[in-house]
């Protein structure tokens, strides 16, 4: 059997005005591995995976598909199909032809062709379309047909480049959780591109997050959204984003305590531990806490901070609260149902409120390298 | 208002009928006179004929070589605009979608021709058909064709291959095609509206062309139909039916082809507008 692993050995991209795209990138992809390259625009992950593609040339570095070396193989011996954002349908064909054409070029017999084609269409829930023209099919069905001509050719690895971005936010968390169906049905391998941090964590078995052409942090979404190896990656992955504190670490008799302004915590028993395995000495640091994971806090003292409401934004089952703390601008996030019973209604602007942190879950940065100290590399 | 919004229509339409009347007059006067008698045209231009007989364009295709002029205007004009779309076609789509050095200078080059007057370029010519052994032959003025309308058609067949999104081709090249399928697959029937543009532009001057055919044939067998026209003009001089059926023969297929392909035509020039 075939395996469809994937793997990049120090790749790079230079561009001939010697601009570095994507800098010494290193990731093995597992066989039906689900890998999303997330990160802002021009981070590089767009072109990482024209690389993949073979729409770009790798200028060092070496690509493996299969085992194979593949720099120098022509992207339609690689043995992949992509999805554009654009969609790329070819206009002057129907959403048949569109999806017979790579087979077409293959020299597939004509019954196979009609049976790949009419299997995908009924998958894709497009039989319908087959006679139309890509132009009289709306965003989120031509999607579909790109998806679907992708399919047809039962690639070994299935490239996805934002396919998404170009659907309105309904279709898109609808198609977000097609692509998780029909993952689930033709079990291949996928490298997904998106800039939206919600897709990599929905969809990815792992995320790669970039930024500038480096890798940030290859990771479960679950570990890089808990153990964010850097500043960067703790405020892309999550949203409402992460705040930051500027605080002091100290250590006094063999213990970690944290300072943000008033508020003195000690550090729970796991990160006293990973602190002092690093020999983390006392310093100042960028304190990171998710809007989770504040909370009120009935009276002062302790670990609480004094703050003054801007806007609170009501969601429904939770509120959004911006507040002023400590020179910053910081945004929790409380289930209605905390909500004291005097502020259900909506917390007008200017309210003194304390907030207190949960020692176990904030995230602690070194403000020069902007590494964190107990999980970054 | 509303009055305001009236004048500016009535002023838009008054504009648009002086246009359509200067235009389309002539070639109405030219086709109804092919009807009428000498008598009628003489006393009454602007009559319309008292009955409709074909029989001067039967006549015309009987006494004189006729349906020799045509073909060879035909084979002249057809052939030339084919072959060179063809080649024009694959030219503009190199400078439109590849990168390479000197494509700039190139695609000058190519277009900078517009700015040289034919005629300048009539003793290169008529030299080189000479040498080919290609005087007086339809072939060397079907030749000469092939190189004449290059700046107007690599400009609007560019423009028309730029429009052509660069994914489709990537979607292409995933999927199989090279780069002779990349081209005539996906871009060639993409670009049909400016292919017949650029088409219809070069047949029509090619089939009006009057200059390099005088210069390149001498025999009646090798004419084109506006080298005709002129021995017509002096041997007709008396006889203005026989001149405005001959003159019907030779504007009505461009006029012809033109209203069959207005519509992409339109569309074509309007891309190339917004994107040449």
């Amino acid at each position: 059997m075939y395996m469809a692993t994937v793997s990049l050995k120090n790749v790079k991209k230079i561009y001939d005005n010697k601009v570095t795209a994507v800098h010494d990138f290193n990731l093995e992809i597992a066989d039906k591995e689900f890998i999303v390259l997330v990160g802002p625009s021009g981070c590089g992950k767009s072109t990482t995976l024209r690389m993949i593609a073979g729409l770009e040339e790798i200028s060092e570095g070496d690509l493996f598909i299969g085992g194979k070396r593949m720099n120098d193989v022509e992207p339609k011996d690689r043995d992949i199909a992509m999805v554009f954002q654009s969609y790329a349908l070819y206009p002057h064909m129907t959403v048949y032809e569109n999806m017979a054409f790579a087979l077409k070029l293959r020299k597939t017999p004509k019954e196979e062709i009609d049976r790949k084609v009419r299997e995908a269409a009924e998958i894709l829930d497009i039989t319908t379309y087959l006679g139309r023209k890509p132009k009289a099919l709306s965003g989120g069905q031509r999607q579909r047909v790109a998806i679907g001509r992708a399919i047809v050719r039962d690639p070994k690895v299935f490239l996805m480049d934002e396919p998404l971005s170009n659907l309105d936010a309904k279709l898109r968390n609808q198609m977000r959780a097609e692509i998780i169906k029909l993952r689930q049905r033709i079990q291949t391998t996928f490298v997904y591109v998106t800039h939206d941090q919600t897709e990599a964590m929905t969809l990815g078995d792992r995320i790669v997050i970039m930024k500038d052409g480096f890798i940030q942090q290859t990771g479960t979404p679950q570990e890089v959204f808990d153990q964010p190896a850097n500043l960067f990656v703790a405020g892309f992955i999550g949203s409402p984003q992460m705040n930051f504190f500027d605080g002091q670490l100290t250590k006094q008799d063999g213990r970690y305590q944290v300072t943000i302004g008033e508020a003195a915590m000690t550090l729970p028993q796991t990160a006293q531990d990973l602190l002092s395995q690093r020999g983390v000495g006392g310093m100042a640091v960028t304190v990171g806490a998710r809007p989770e994971h504040l909370s009120f806090a009935a009276e002062a003292g302790g670990h609480t901070i004094a703050s003054r409401v801007d806007v609170s934004e009501m969601m429904g089952s939770e509120v959004y609260l911006h507040v002023n703390a400590v020179g910053r601008d910081v945004v929790m996030r409380i289930p209605t149902t905390d909500l004291p019973e005097e502020h259900r209604a909506g917390i007008p602007y200017g309210t003194e409120i304390r907030f207190t942190f949960r020692p176990e879950l904030i995230h602690l940065f070194d403000p020069q390298t902007e590494k964190n100290l107990m999980y970054g590399t | 208002m509303i009055l305001k919004k009236g004048m500016t229509r009535i002023f838009l339409y008054a504009v648009e009928a002086f246009v359509l009347v200067i235009s389309a007059f002539p070639l109405l006067w030219v086709i109804v006179s092919a009807f009428k008698t000498n008598g009628e045209i003489l006393s009454d231009p602007l009559a319309l004929p008292s009955s409709i007989s074909l029989d001067t364009f039967a006549h015309l295709f009987d006494t004189y070589n006729f349906p020799v002029y045509f073909l060879n205007s035909l084979l002249a004009a057809g052939v030339s605009t084919v072959v060179s779309l063809l080649f024009y076609s694959m030219g503009a789509y190199v400078i439109a979608k590849f990168n390479f050095p000197g494509r700039r200078l190139l695609y000058i080059l190519f277009t900078i021709t517009l700015l040289v007057p034919a005629h300048s370029k009539t003793q290169p010519i008529f030299s080189l058909v000479m040498q080919l052994g290609l005087y007086d032959n339809i072939w060397g003025v079907t030749f000469v064709y092939l190189s004449m309308g290059m700046a107007m058609s690599i400009f609007i067949l560019k423009a028309g291959f730029m429009a052509v999104p660069k994914t489709l081709d990537e979607a292409a090249i995933v999927d199989g095609a090279g780069f002779v399928r990349v081209f005539l697959r996906i871009n060639l029937p993409l670009v049909k509206n400016a292919l017949t543009t650029a088409g219809i532009l070069m047949f029509l001057n090619n089939w009006n062309e009057y200059y390099f055919a005088s210069l390149l044939t001498v025999s009646d067998s090798q004419r084109t139909l506006p080298i005709a026209l002129a021995f017509f003009t002096s041997e007709f001089s008396y006889n203005y039916t026989q001149l405005f059926s001959a003159l019907t023969v030779v504007i009505l297929p461009g006029i012809i082809l033109y209203a069959l392909a207005q519509e992409k035509v339109q569309a074509s020039v309007a891309t190339a507008g917004i994107k040449g």
